[in-house]
């Protein structure tokens, strides 16, 4: 990751206004129970052969009626191929209907089916489409359509009359079917004002400024390494930021909205609040030189003190001197408590407004509180470094940014310096993942030896909350790849508890080599690598891939050879590298004084491929295995 | 079998709490709010300790029930975390909770947080693949700041609507019980039965005033947990409860055998078991060339399949009674019981007689107990007598073969709904041979090494459903499931065909490229593992001291025969030796032949396993047994150029 990168990222936002091709006229919207033909006699989706069912059309109207409320018409109309797709034909509409702020009315529906090359409609009856009270804020319409088969076409249509001006809808022209056509009218008055938060890289079909649509978009899916859903969705919101003449929430500037979340009751108000007992955590800092060890107690004070209650949040809930006193409060209170105690100790921290990896990268070029979901604390460290310290989860550290957060932009609000800076939170160093094997083969084919694992930050981490959350024994089960024939005798963990230091795990092993015949002993050397799956085994890829960080593989081995053999194949030398030499992988061997001498390496660059860029890492990762996979044989002589 | 067959399920039945204890009325001793005085022995394996639990539970008359509970718990840890939860179900007309506590307190037993009723959530219980039913709860979720923690609930239920009276869940997996009580009074005139499963505690008896007063007291009870491949329901201790008369929805209904049960469902369907004239009239016609019954039967059951929908929504009588038989036959959808009924209403149309057969479904669950009368069932399947060859049709299915049922509700006890009451009757078992995986594939082998291999894969059974249902996945899903699932080597092309799938047959076939299958080349040798595939591609733990039985999701046989071709130039140096293994319930078999006239391997390879459950003292047979297996399949084949 550098910043060359950082500038792609930034101008790959701005792509959508460039991007607007006209692609073919598809045959878009037809008017309720007209359909042609053609559609009921579809067997597949033309750009998605594998897909079980198709939205043939989505059609969204905003417009707002005399008394100013949101008017959403929406038709759908949905293909289904085959009866896999059946509970396509189940409908659930939820709103918040329980204070009438939402409504939906003037619902339609209906089954189409070619019968004998007859157009036959089944009409949806009107008492056995229902409303379900799900809690007293929300309801949901719930309905099934009749007379389903494989070729059926299903299409609905309703309105939802939305009260609040702010209460604007959300459009996805992606879904998790294939959409042949999706279109968005709005017609919004002039006094109104709405922000769009616009994630389309797909060419548009129409976009103006009241009709956006795009055509042929594939389904979304959930892939390794992803971002969100929500990140690679085809979508726009619209946030109200103004309204003529009276209320005006528009943050036209990060400045701006970092003023705003200052004087904002639930966040800027909390800094100065006085936590209980807070002295005391105050004088046992007060000894200490650096800012660092400051940070390192008060960090820890807070991550043993305080309980995350799960929830995410940008604001706080009870205010920072309650979820102190309770000792348990969201993300929020949990790291404006570290924040308030670090300023006190004289640390120049500041607040920062995050987005998690689930809620979506924050986007730059548009100032909005609502795209972050939860606030860490930021120290700047010198002109390179800093510290994203985040309280919540018991395994984070003071040094390494929550996982999390990593390659998205966090927003600092530095109150006393009047600075509002975007920051693209990154971590430039790999972490590591080092195997040290000394073993011996024994003539019966059974191994025996020790192994020195080493991780830092990332695969530190990850390694004690696995063996912290499922125990010893299931921890061995993973090491061991559940294989029966390899025995963990022995496990040793050295600084489990110190943050600062690398994690060491030693083991002592016995292994069975179960391929073992008369003439020849075969064996693996990349025991305990922990990198036996290719995440990478799908054909095709749909979303960029996002590693978070970069991973730093070593495994040396040395390998004393049983007496009475020796080795038939040594698997070669190699060093091989992604065409852009973001990865490297070498592989090298070698036999002295009866020994076998055994290192492989793997080393990331990049934390982030494009799609495009799938080919590559695909043929890389495939090609890796297979050398992970190559065996030594060693032959009775 | 597949996660998505649950959606057959009934709404879970709603009436009585599980986890029930009385009022605050006793005095409880201090130390069961603090969490130092768990003696050591209770926190062995225990992610949760139940210090004190009553429940008292008085029955006037049928379905008139009281309930009073009350109970403390210790969470030791996250793992445990839903003990702080209270989840209250309801039905607006027939249950009615009053004095909702909880009470939370700190590890020295100090009095943190009060919860009150207007505290809870109030939300509709319908979801997952429940599109709609009547059924809601009362919700309470205390966040866990730190541990130990201890847990009071204690509320009253007034129940006016119950078919059996509950269960007492003892225990809970890992969880630990100091003490614990449950205490029956019930009139006389209702018969009260109870079943006993996993324990043997028995309950003190007294009689007064034409009530019976049952009181079970347990303490000191370690936590259990629950080994791989064990059933819980086999393992944890239960108690069943029921009386010999009820009230349901408004319904009465008496108790006292399985009779009672099917009488009352009988008359349930009573109005809602036939089509119209009309369409009775086009039924007959629609299968009056067809001479046998069940030769018809089948004919519509294939009908149902092919234009019927499963959809679950199950409104009326607690989900109890089905949609009519026009409903179903006009807008082509219905739930389970919905879709059976009309099963039966087509087959009554062409005289042909069938029971609606009531049964608990999913994978290994556990039959309801002959002697026992109670409601353990969450699903409806169809029953035809035809003589001598009793036909049983899974009505929620659109591909299930005639008569064949599955894993999902073999071999366990149905009741079915005749004119003469309830009878139970058992399922079917599936033996190995109707659970078959067979493949035949061709290795063709290049001398640098690449490979193209051809497989073809023919399923029957859960084998055959297990395939269906991953059919409906993206291509690039499905090979990745048969990767993972086969232990096929990544291939650099990989093509992947549904071809037939006739008479309960269903046949898969794979091309595969490599351009690497050769695992080690060296010089003139290259070694090879000598298959595409691996036919058992899984091992179980070792463990010490067994416990509880393994269950297998069902008995299989499995083949392959494998040819692989030799590259030109090539000849064979070491083969990997014959082998027969076997323990008490399965035999796996491999044998290799080379021809050297066509240069070509031949091997075939056989496992079968006949019993899916294998009993606690067999498990370390199976273990070493499967680690056999997978000795076996680890065996290379060495080939060498020709001198």
């Amino acid at each position: 990751m550098n910043k060359f990168y950082t500038l792609c990222l930034l101008s790959a936002f701005a792509l959508p206004a460039f991007a607007q091709k006209q692609a073919a006229a598809p045959s878009p919207i037809q008017e309720y129970g007209k359909i042609n033909k053609e559609d009921l006699e579809l067997k597949a989706c033309d750009f998605e052969k594998d897909a079980n069912a198709e939205v043939l059309f989505d059609k969204g109207n905003v417009y707002f009626n005399s008394s100013y409320d949101i008017v959403f018409e929406r038709h759908i109309r949905i293909k289904i191929f085959n009866d896999k797709a059946k509970e396509e034909a189940n409908i659930r509409i939820p709103y918040f209907g329980g204070d009438r702020s939402e409504d939906i009315s003037g619902i339609q529906a209906e089954t189409i089916n070619l019968n004998n090359d007859k157009i036959e409609i089944t009409k949806v009856d009107k008492k056995l489409i229902y409303t379900k009270t799900i809690d007293k804020a929300r309801n949901e319409i719930v309905f099934a359509f009749p007379n389903v088969q494989a070729g059926s076409v299903i299409e609905y249509k309703y309105t939802m009359i939305a009260q609040s001006i702010g209460d604007f809808p959300d459009w996805y022209f992606q879904k998790d079917l294939p959409v042949r056509y999706s279109e968005f009218n709005t017609d919004i008055p002039n006094m109104l004002h709405y922000k769009n938060l616009l994630m389309v890289t797909l060419p548009f079909v129409k976009n103006t400024s009241s009709v956006m649509a795009l055509a042929n978009v594939p389904s979304l899916r959930e892939e390794p390494y992803m971002n969100s859903k929500k990140d690679n969705a085809q979508r726009i919101l619209y946030e109200l930021s103004a309204v003529d003449g009276s209320y005006r929430n528009f943050s036209s500037t990060w400045k701006d909205l970092g003023e705003k979340e200052l004087a904002f009751d639930d966040f800027g108000g909390q800094f100065k609040r006085k936590l209980s007992g807070e002295d005391v955590i105050l004088a046992k800092v007060k000894p200490l030189h650096t800012d660092e060890e400051k940070i390192a107690l008060i960090f820890n004070e807070v991550k043993t003190a305080m309980k995350w209650n799960d929830d995410n949040e940008r604001y706080t809930n009870d205010g920072i001197s309650v979820a102190w006193d309770k000792k348990i409060g969201n993300s929020t209170e949990v790291n404006l408590i570290l924040y308030h105690l670090l300023q006190k100790a004289g640390i120049n921290v500041t607040p920062m407004l995050v987005s998690t990896r689930d809620n979506g990268k924050a986007n730059p070029a548009y100032p909005s509180r609502y795209q972050f979901n939860k606030t860490v604390v930021y120290f700047k460290v010198d002109s390179s470094n800093y510290y994203v310290l985040d309280a919540t989860n018991k395994y984070n550290n003071y040094k390494d940014i929550p996982q999390d957060l990593l390659n998205s932009f966090g927003f600092s609000i530095d109150k006393e310096h009047e600075k509002y800076d975007l920051i693209f939170l990154q971590r430039t160093l790999p972490s590591r993942q080092i195997v040290l094997v000394n073993a011996e083969i024994k003539p019966d084919a059974k191994v025996a030896g020790s192994v020195q694992l080493n991780t830092d930050s990332y695969n530190r981490i990850n390694a004690i909350e696995r063996y912290k959350k499922e125990g010893e024994k299931k921890y061995m089960d993973y090491l061991r790849d559940g294989d029966n024939n390899l025995k963990i005798t022995d496990l040793k963990f050295d600084n489990m508890e110190v943050d600062s230091l690398p994690l060491t795990q030693n083991i002592n092993f016995t292994l069975a080599l179960t391929s073992a015949d008369d003439n020849y002993i075969y064996f693996s050397p990349t025991i305990f690598s922990t990198l036996h799956t290719n995440p990478f085994l799908s054909e095709n890829r749909y979303s960029d891939i996002n590693f978070g960080y970069m991973h730093n593989y070593q495994i040396s081995g040395n390998y004393k050879m049983p007496t009475g053999y020796k080795t038939n194949a040594l698997p070669p030398n190699v060093s091989m590298s992604m065409p852009d030499k973001s990865i490297t992988f070498r592989r090298v061997m070698a036999e002295q004084d009866g020994t076998i001498i055994v290192s492989y390496s793997i080393s990331q660059k990049k934390t982030i491929y494009f799609k495009e860029d799938y080919d590559n890492l695909h043929a890389f990762y495939k090609k890796m295995h297979e050398l992970l996979d190559e065996q030594i044989v060693l032959k009775k002589s | 079998m597949m996660c998505n067959m649950l959606k057959k399920l009934l709404p879970g039945y709603i009436g009585l709490s599980l986890l029930c204890a009385s009022a605050f009325c006793q005095t409880i001793p201090a130390e069961l709010y603090k969490a130092n005085t768990i003696p050591d022995s209770l926190k062995e394996n225990a992610n949760s300790v139940i210090r004190y639990a009553d429940c008292n539970m008085i029955v006037k008359g049928p379905s008139k029930i009281k309930i009073k509970q009350h109970s403390i718990v210790t969470i030791l840890n996250e793992k445990a975390d839903r003990e702080a939860i209270l989840e209250l179900p309801y039905n607006k007309k027939y249950d009615n909770y009053s004095s909702i506590e909880m009470r939370v307190y700190n590890e020295k037993g100090d009095l943190l947080k009060k919860y009150h009723k207007a505290d809870m959530y109030d939300g509709s219980a319908t979801g997952g693949e429940n599109l709609l039913t009547d059924e809601r709860f009362l919700g309470l979720k205390h966040t866990i700041a730190s541990y130990p923690i201890t847990i009071e609930t204690s509320y009253e239920e007034d129940v006016t609507s119950a078919f059996d009276l509950g269960n007492w869940d003892i225990q809970d997996k890992e969880q630990a019980v100091q003490s614990s009580g449950y205490t029956i009074s019930i009139d006389t005139s209702l018969g009260f039965r109870y079943l006993s499963r996993n324990n043997n505690f028995k309950p003190i008896k007294v009689t007064a005033n034409n009530i019976n007063t049952y009181v079970w007291k347990v303490s000191d009870l370690k936590a259990i947990k629950l080994e791989e491949g064990a059933v819980s329901w086999r393992v944890l201790p239960r108690i069943t409860f029921a009386a010999n008369a009820f009230e349901f929805y408004g319904t009465q209904g008496r108790f006292r055998n399985w009779a009672d049960y099917g009488a009352w469902q009988k008359q349930l369907n009573a109005d809602v078991c036939s089509l119209t004239p009309e369409r009775e009239a086009e039924i007959q016609k629609m299968t009056d060339t067809i001479k046998t019954d069940k030769g018809k039967a089948k004919f519509l059951y294939n009908y149902l399949q092919q234009n019927m929908r499963y959809v679950s929504i199950q409104l009326g009588i607690g989900g109890f009674k089905p949609f009519p038989a026009t409903f179903v036959d006009q807008k082509k959808y219905g739930d389970c019981k919905a879709l059976s009924n009309y099963m039966s209403a087509l087959l009554k149309a062409v005289h042909i007689p069938s029971y609606y057969a009531i049964i608990n479904a999913g994978t290994n669950k556990e039959p309801a107990s002959p002697t026992f009368t109670a409601d353990p069932f969450n699903h409806v399947i169809l029953c035809v007598p035809f003589k001598g060859d009793t036909t049983w049709l899974e009505c929620t299915s659109t591909f299930n073969p005639f008569g064949e049922l599955g894993s999902f509700t073999e071999n366990r006890n149905a009741l079915l709904v005749t004119d003469d009451g309830g009878k139970l009757v058992h399922t079917p078992r599936s033996t190995m041979q109707e659970n078959q995986f067979n493949s035949e594939t061709r290795i063709s082998l290049n001398a640098d090494g690449s490979a193209k291999a051809e497989i073809k894969i023919r399923s029957t059974g859960d084998y055959r459903f297990t395939y269906i249902e991953y059919s409906s996945l993206k291509m690039d899903e499905q090979k990745e499931y048969y990767m993972h699932t086969l232990n096929l080597k990544q291939p650099s092309a990989f093509d992947l065909v549904h071809a037939n799938d006739k008479n309960g047959v269903k046949e898969i076939d794979m091309t595969l490229e490599y351009n690497k299958f050769c695992d080690v080349m060296a010089g003139d040798r290259q070694f090879y593992r000598p298959r595409a595939f691996d036919l058992c591609a899984f091992t179980v733990p070792i463990e010490e001291k067994r416990k509880s039985d393994y269950y297998f999701e069902h008995p299989m046989q499995k083949s392959c025969l494998t040819v692989i071709d030799l590259p030109a130039g090539f000849e064979m140096e070491n083969l990997p030796a014959n082998q027969k293994l076997s323990f008490a319930y399965g035999t796996y078999e491999v044998g290799y032949a080379y021809d050297a006239a066509k240069n070509q391997v031949t091997s075939t390879a056989k496992f079968n396993l006949n019993n899916q459950v294998i009993p606690a003292d067999k498990y370390t047979e199976l273990q070493q047994y499967l680690d056999a297996v997978a000795k076996a399949q680890n065996k290379k084949m060495v080939i060498k150029r020709k001198a």
